[in-house]
């Protein structure tokens, strides 16, 4: 069979899988895993991210360059850091039974997203600080207000860093395969762990092409309405 | 009224304004003209408190106002040259300064609605900031500080940026604002604005008070010769 004939096929059988319970069930857990880690990361990296934003201090640039350095780690990598601090017998986190379960996923994709969602929210942070530091002063606002007012106005940023912070959780696939590892079994769902990216992978050296395809459509629907609603805050964010 | 003592700005080790000494009074329109890179932005953040010079005295209504920055820095308005507007309608943008100074709602509403009437934006009370033109921008950005009725109004090159018909709207808002208990300063190179609005004129020329006096006596009898060579259009930059 030509491989156009392949793809023809899996994407029409892809179509009538789409509603299947197997499918739907890999999607939400994939939204479930990444959506929790996005918020796990919020926590942490917006009051941080604002403090560096806001202050200048010592170090403020070493800590900047250290966010981005670290915003460029390869998931695979993670995946090997994560497994050697989950790993039961001697990991630092290995009394916690995060590894092959969708916690240690969610921890990991947390760790993943937050240089990526800190330097967005930094960048915002001084970007506005800059513009209307001055305006609020001499409009009269004391400094908890301009601080107030510089923070409504990077709440548009805030908001998009967690989506883009999202977009790349979902669609990454290192982390969950060496720390989540896959796993699949019918009706247990309290143990399994497989994802789209994870469930992409295995079906397509399986060559089980439709199932793969199909599971890709619901991936690329989801990076879809993300990258919408993106640019549907960036163009409210301009001026 | 204010009074500067021998202000001077380093930045880098660069002077930028050298030694400058005024009295701003009451009820004038104050115009700093100079060329474009003179020091007149950073002499008016210096006024306007949002700058602090390297050396010299400040005072205002014989007070030190770095004592209570944020009380003094409340008496003066500053209008930026380039608007700058918060992202949100034009209401919240002109209510701005009486909401940090808990002014009740009722009160907002009707003196943004009085001075939004007067610079004729009042038809664009609710609308986005961002969506207005240039000249719409820098009314509000005027309305936004004229509502306070600070004591001193601090505005640089209002109309820089502005065709002949929005300066002369500026203009006209400008003069209905004079009042014997405020004070006007305005940064501008523009002869003829100064002519139109000013009272007292002081000329700035690279970070140094070359002259100051009485518009018509600066602008008939000007005793220094840069100033002589400015107000007759010879200065080019
Ligand atoms: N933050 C700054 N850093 C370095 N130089 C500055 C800074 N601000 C102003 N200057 C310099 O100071 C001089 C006066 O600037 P400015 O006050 O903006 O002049 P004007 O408003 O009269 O055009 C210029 O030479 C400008 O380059
Ligand atoms: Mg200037």
């Amino acid at each position: 069979m030509l491989i156009v004939e392949y793809i023809i096929k899996g994407f029409l059988e892809a179509l009538d899988l789409i509603h299947h319970p197997y499918i739907l069930d890999i999607a939400c857990r994939s939204l479930k895993v990444s959506g929790s880690a996005t918020i796990l990361s919020l926590f942490f990296s917006v009051p941080i991210s604002i403090l560096i934003g806001l202050y200048e201090f010592k170090g403020k640039m070493i800590i900047k360059n250290l966010i981005n350095t670290f915003a460029g780690i390869p998931t695979v990598i993670w995946g090997l850091i994560l497994y050697l601090m989950y790993v039961p017998n001697g990991g630092i986190l290995g009394k916690f039974d995060l590894l092959y379960n969708v916690k240690g996923i969610i921890l990991g994709q947390a760790l993943l997203i937050t240089p990526l969602i800190s330097s967005i929210i930094i960048d915002a942070i001084e970007k506005t600080e800059k513009i209307f530091r001055k305006l609020c002063y001499t409009l009269g606002a004391n400094e908890f207000q301009t601080i107030k007012t510089i923070l409504k106005e990077s709440l548009p940023w805030i908001l998009l860093s967690g989506i883009i912070g999202f977009n790349r959780a979902i669609s990454e696939l290192g982390i969950a395969l060496t720390i989540g590892g896959n796993v699949y079994v019918p009706g247990a769902s309290d143990f399994n762990t497989r994802v789209l990216t994870t469930a992409i992978q295995m079906h397509t050296v399986r060559a089980e092409f439709s199932t793969a395809i199909a599971l890709g459509i619901i991936l690329l629907t989801i990076i879809l309405i993300v990258n919408f609603i993106t640019n549907y805050i960036k163009k409210s964010i301009e001026t | 009224m204010i009074i500067l003592k021998n202000i001077c700005k380093k930045i880098n080790n660069k002077k930028i304004l050298d030694n400058i000494s005024l009295t701003i009074n009451k009820g004038k329109i104050f115009c700093i003209m100079g060329h474009s890179g003179a020091g007149k932005t950073t002499l008016l953040n210096i006024i306007s408190l949002l700058d602090n010079p390297t050396a010299g005295e400040y005072i205002f209504n014989n007070q030190n106002p770095y004592s209570d920055i944020v009380k003094f820095r409340r008496k003066i308005t500053m209008v930026f040259q380039e608007p700058i507007l918060f992202n949100t309608s034009v209401f919240e943008n002109v209510a701005y300064g009486l909401k940090v100074r808990n002014y009740d709602k009722e009160e907002i509403r009707e003196r943004v609605e009085y001075i939004l009437e007067k610079v004729g934006m009042l038809e664009y009370i609710n609308k986005k900031a961002k969506y207005l033109s240039g000249g719409e921008k820098q009314r509000v950005s005027i309305a936004r500080a004229l509502v306070i009725e600070p004591e001193v109004l601090v505005l640089d090159e209002p109309t820089a940026n502005l065709d002949y018909s929005n300066t002369l709207i500026i203009e006209k808002i400008i003069k209905d604002f004079k009042d014997k208990d405020r004070s006007i300063i305005i940064a501008t190179h523009n002869l003829f604005q100064v002519r139109r609005l000013a009272d007292e004129v002081a000329h700035l020329y690279y970070g140094r008070l070359i002259e100051v006096g009485k518009t018509d006596d600066i602008f008939n009898n000007p005793k220094h010769n840069l100033t002589k060579k400015f107000i007759n259009g010879e200065m080019f930059f």
